[in-house]
């Protein structure tokens, strides 16, 4: 630690807070690689609609 | 740049200065001057994560390949929200519990001295070397509009940046962050707006995009695999998670953005901002670059893009047989895209075929034009970089003009604070205090850290000097990052989820990586985004097999 570094403290165990939304961060996780395919699957089909 | 342009962005520059110093008041202490006290909300850091990735290079260099090679580079993209979720799950909560300035720190009390010192060696090279990057491309701007000087332009740029990081610490960078990402959300959809409106009467935003589409420039997914190909699906989710995995948690100038924030749950909502975000707003950016493409098919474009070299090549003698070419190219390709929209319109499904194969085969008569005017300049002359600034200074209105320049010098500003930001903390957590001066008093390293960044800002402005003898500048920084990533992620995989292997292990496994990451890159003809994947895997290879052999060497000796 840096003397005179109070303001972020020693290592200590922090509360691990749930998410704002679905509950828990597992759940979180699941819809953002849900997303993610969705995302890669509409840029698909964008793809093979607008290719001449 | 007329005066009204000259007001918009100086107006813009004087108040994100101005907001900076305000905002980095009372900084203090270390902990407030670097990691703002843990105190700052989700938003800000997310907005300040994809503000430090978002450089210039972004706007002056992605719009550019688009304009040349499609949306394809969208890929590279696509492996980083899966590398976000790893990150929320595993690095996020083990740097806040362990309540450290500098990821390095972390790798002290896991593995050794050394270990942290080669990591922050390794990091403040590549970093410092982006940093020189992210400087560059706002100068590549000026040079064009003003004909000022690239040096003059870098230092005029080095000094604003230092002047509120140096004051204000992490503070200053994170808010101003906040103000650069709004305005330049505003004029990226502006941006577009205008490339829509500019095409000619007739021509819709469906027809831009059908003619985009014809040319292949709107291609966001390639399921093709080949390993010397850059940007697949393939290469973006592998390699791509990687590369995101080694940049958004090995990577200080990322890390020390969430480190900032009052909770794990609020560090985690940044990056989780930054997953579900990046992607659509890398494809909104491409997506200008292929309407931009779409307006040069009816605005006649000039043969180079970049004005200084196109004056110089107009006194060669080949050039005249270049502009010949190029404009019956265009006027080909132009008719061709009139002939193909009016098809559209039509409903006349032959013409519309005939017309696309007329205006595909322009379009290569075009680029082969092109590339001679550009041969013309020199073997390896690029005017890539250039495309997105002479639509912007050539055909927009007075005032839109200052506003996107303005936005182009944000965001390098804005990547560019936040490296000689990390880079300070790093020199002084992990170089200064660690090992030349351990217990002086804080307001002695609130010092070096200020002298630190302002060193850093000179750094970069010396590195930015050197930046012209790289191609398009997107691909010069992922390369340069490409280059050590994977030694860096290789060590934090095996901190975090190989609880046997020790400092040695970790030390000759980073050292093996970066070899090995080398020798690809100069005998091979892999693509760069593997080497991150290469690199890490080494690293883990080594690192546990050295590891292996120690304990086997003490248990042969014991029995």
């Amino acid at each position: 630690m840096i003397p005179g570094a109070d303001d972020i403290g020693p290592p200590r165990e922090v509360a691990d807070e749930p998410p704002p939304f679905l509950g828990t961060w597992r759940r979180v996780y699941v819809f953002v690689l849900c997303y993610l395919a969705v995302v890669i699957f509409g840029f698909w089909v964008f793809e093979r609609a607008v290719s001449g | 740049m007329r005066p009204l342009d000259w007001a918009v962005m100086v107006a813009w520059l004087v108040f994100i200065v101005s907001y900076g110093v305000w905002r980095g008041r009372g900084s203090s202490t270390t902990g407030k001057y670097l990691l703002a006290g843990k105190t700052m909300p989700w938003y800000a850091m997310g907005l300040s994560i994809m503000a430090t990735q978002a450089s210039a290079i972004t706007f002056i260099s992605t719009t550019g390949q688009s304009y040349v090679d499609g949306m394809r580079f969208v890929q590279f993209y696509f492996g980083l929200p899966v590398a976000m979720v790893i990150l929320c799950a595993t690095a996020v909560p083990i740097f806040h519990r362990a309540r450290v300035y500098t990821a390095y720190e972390y790798l002290e009390r896991r593995f050794d001295a050394k270990t942290r010192a080669l990591v922050s060696v390794i990091f403040l090279i590549q970093r410092g070397a982006a940093a020189g990057l992210a400087l560059y491309a706002p100068a590549v701007v000026l040079s064009v509009i003003l004909g000022w000087p690239d040096r003059l332009t870098i230092a005029s740029m080095g000094v604003l940046v230092v002047l509120y990081t140096a004051w204000g610490g992490i503070k200053a960078v994170t808010w101003t962050d906040v103000q650069q990402m709004g305005l330049i959300f505003a004029a990226l959809i502006l941006a577009l707006v205008m490339a829509v409106v500019l095409l000619p009467h007739g021509v819709s935003f469906r027809d831009a995009v059908s003619l985009a589409g014809a040319m292949g420039r709107l291609n966001p997914v390639v399921l093709h695999f080949d390993w010397n190909d850059r940007y697949n699906l393939w290469s973006g989710l592998i390699g791509g998670s990687f590369l995101a995995l080694a940049y958004f948690g090995c990577d200080q100038s990322q890390v020390q953005r969430y480190l900032t924030g009052r909770s794990i749950a609020q560090s985690r909502l940044s990056l989780i901002f930054n997953a579900m975000a990046k992607v659509p707003m890398q494809f909104f950016i491409l997506f200008i670059g292929a309407m931009v493409f779409v307006f040069f098919v009816f605005q006649k474009p000039p043969v180079l893009f970049h004005p200084v070299e196109e004056k110089h090549i107009e006194a060669n003698p080949g050039y005249g047989d270049v502009q010949a070419r190029f404009s019956t190219a265009f006027e080909a390709r132009r008719q061709a895209a009139l002939d193909y929209v009016g098809a559209r319109h039509n409903g006349d499904a032959a013409r519309e075929q005939d017309s696309a194969v007329r205006y595909r085969d322009a379009e290569k008569q075009l680029e082969a034009a092109h590339h001679a005017g550009e041969r013309l300049v020199g073997p390896s002359f690029n005017d890539t970089n250039f495309i997105f600034v002479s639509f912007v200074t050539r055909w927009l209105p007075t005032g839109i003009v200052g506003l996107i320049i303005a936005v182009i010098f944000s965001a390098a500003m804005s990547s560019t604070s936040g490296e000689i930001n990390s880079l300070a903390t790093v020199t002084v957590i992990d170089i200064y205090k660690r090992h030349v001066r351990a217990n002086a008093p804080d307001a002695h390293y609130v010092l070096a850290s200020r002298l630190a960044t302002v060193f850093w800002g000179f750094y970069a402005v010396s590195f930015a000097h050197f930046a012209h003898n790289f191609g398009a500048l997107i691909e010069a920084v992922n390369m340069v990052g490409s280059l050590f990533y994977g030694g860096l992620l290789g060590v934090f995989v095996l901190a975090f989820f190989f609880r046997r292997v020790g400092a040695n292990g970790a030390f000759y496994g980073v050292l093996a990586g970066e070899a090995a990451i080398f020798a690809a890159n100069r005998f091979t003809a892999i693509s760069f985004l593997w080497y991150n994947v290469i690199g890490c895997l080494v690293v883990v290879g080594v690192g546990v097999a050295v590891s292996a052999r120690a304990v086997m060497g003490v248990g042969t000796r014991s029995a």
